[in-house]
């Protein structure tokens, strides 16, 4: 087996395990407009009291 | 001493020395010094000058020996022929080859390629009229092989030196019909009364390497329509393995997507009267994707939902808008709808624990138009959660990737053979 061949399957090995453990995860998955950040910048929208 | 016997001669016409090197069924031996056409039956009589235009360049010489196909060759004459068309002129070079086994061949160098010619003895040809009769690309077989037809030309001599079985003549024009096979191109040439068929195969450079000991320095820059497409050593591999991780990049997909995400709020059923909805989503862990879904059931009705989450520490962590509308209705081209009553947010959990859904109206409203059907507002609202889902685009992902690896030499060789075709005279839609 020459040097291409173990670097093709090498990096086929990383490509599935990569691509396995993006999907598994969910990663990419979120929604744009729904960030996180909302909560370090204020209190939200919020209604019914519960907003602190 | 018999015509055959002598290995030199002086020019008759300008004294030159000449090596004779073409065997007994040369006819002709133009001086290279001179230009003059000397007559090799009538004691190389001299017969009229030639040549008006420089030698061209070469890099087999006269008097060049090397082999092709296991056959010892000489070169004993060179032409430049030329074709014109559509105000261009192109330009190659014969040099008239000689083995004293295997009779005459041709070397043909064109464009930075090398081919080889010999007479080919089988009844087959093909006419300039059959190919303008023709409705669909001509085509024959021969030995198994399919020949389809590449081109008409009409050629010239414009330079000439050395030995010839022939008589070259600068007026002649030779008319060739060619047609392509797989390996072999075959061609039909017919001068005035004289007609002829050869066989022609490429010579690769490392042939010519071999055969003639010398580095012609060749650099097509196109494919020539002979030359066979050279897959690469590893093109067998690379389309296997990339074929199985595509494969097993697909099973990967199929297993993320069966499993859907785990059910944390399953299909409640809100209705107006329960707004604003306020439901735990318990046991959700960190990092998990986590996907909200609403169902309504109105019509020509959009509603806009606020959503709002808190984390376990119930500071919000989000809070976006999700609309909900659907519309139907009938015009001249029959019923027609659009729009969805379905909406998701999907978040991603950044700790351990229970997280509060809070759902209330942000907006409404009705849609009347012409024939549309009547309005009806949502009354019951399908809440879903369930957590730990999978995205299963990258593996999709991951296998198209695969797939184009697996794909790559097959597309190669597609483009290969598409330039081999590139330069064919031949148009026809049906063409394939």
């Amino acid at each position: 087996m020459n040097l291409f061949r173990i670097i093709f399957l090498v990096m086929s090995c990383a490509i599935v395990v990569g691509a396995s453990y993006l999907s598994y995860n969910g990663i990419g998955g979120e929604n744009r407009d729904i960030s996180n950040s909302i909560r370090a910048a204020s209190g939200g929208r919020g209604f019914g009291g519960n907003v602190k | 001493m018999t015509l055959t016997a002598v290995k030199a001669i002086n020019c008759t016409s300008c004294g030159a020395g000449l090596d004779v090197l073409g065997g007994g069924r040369v006819t002709t031996h133009i001086c290279p010094y001179c230009g003059t056409k000397l007559d090799a039956t009538d004691n190389y009589r001299a017969l009229k000058r030639f040549n008006d235009v420089p030698r061209p360049q070469t890099p087999f010489p006269i008097g060049t020996t090397g082999t092709i196909l296991g056959v010892d060759y000489t070169v004993i004459g060179l032409l430049e022929q030329v074709e014109r068309w559509a105000g261009k002129t192109y330009a190659w070079l014969d040099h008239q080859l000689y083995s004293p086994t295997h009779g005459y061949a041709w070397l043909t160098l064109e464009q930075g390629h090398c081919t080889f010619s010999r007479r080919y003895r089988r009844p087959l040809w093909m006419s300039d009229h059959q190919v303008a009769r023709a409705n669909h690309r001509p085509s024959l077989w021969d030995n198994g092989e399919q020949f389809k037809y590449y081109e008409s030309s009409t050629s010239e001599i414009r330079y000439a030196e050395g030995e010839f079985s022939w008589q070259p003549r600068k007026s002649d024009k030779t008319s060739t019909v060619t047609v392509l096979g797989d390996t072999r191109m075959l061609s039909f040439s017919a001068t005035g009364r004289e007609r002829e068929v050869e066989q022609t195969t490429y010579l690769s450079a490392d042939d010519v390497k071999q055969g003639f000991g010398i580095d012609p320095g060749f650099a097509p820059s196109r494919v020539h329509p002979l030359q066979s497409f050279k897959a690469g050593p590893n093109a067998g591999f690379q389309i296997k393995t990339s074929a199985i991780f595509a494969v097993l990049c697909l099973v990967l997909a199929g297993v993320f997507a069966g499993q859907s995400g785990r059910d944390i709020l399953g299909r409640v059923s809100v209705s107006r009267a329960d707004l604003p909805f306020e439901q735990v989503l318990e046991g959700i862990a960190a990092g998990e994707l986590v996907q909200l879904r609403l169902a309504g059931n109105g019509i020509n009705t959009w509603s806009e939902f606020e959503l709002e989450v808190s984390d376990p520490e119930d500071e919000v962590l989000f809070s976006t808008v999700r609309a909900v509308e659907r519309y139907a209705g009938r015009d001249a081209d029959g019923n027609w709808s659009e729009g969805s009553n379905r909406a998701k947010a999907t978040f991603r959990a950044p700790m351990d624990g229970d997280y509060t859904l809070y759902i209330d109206v942000d907006s409404e409203g009705a849609w009347t138009g012409s024939g549309a059907i009547r309005p009806s507002q949502w009354n019951q609202l399908s809440v879903s959660v369930d957590a730990g889902r999978k995205v299963i685009r990258w593996m999709v992902f991951a296998a198209a990737a695969f797939g184009l690896l697996a794909g790559w030499p097959w597309w190669r060789a597609y483009r290969h053979n598409a330039a081999r075709w590139r330069d064919s005279d031949w148009v026809d839609e049906d063409d394939d």
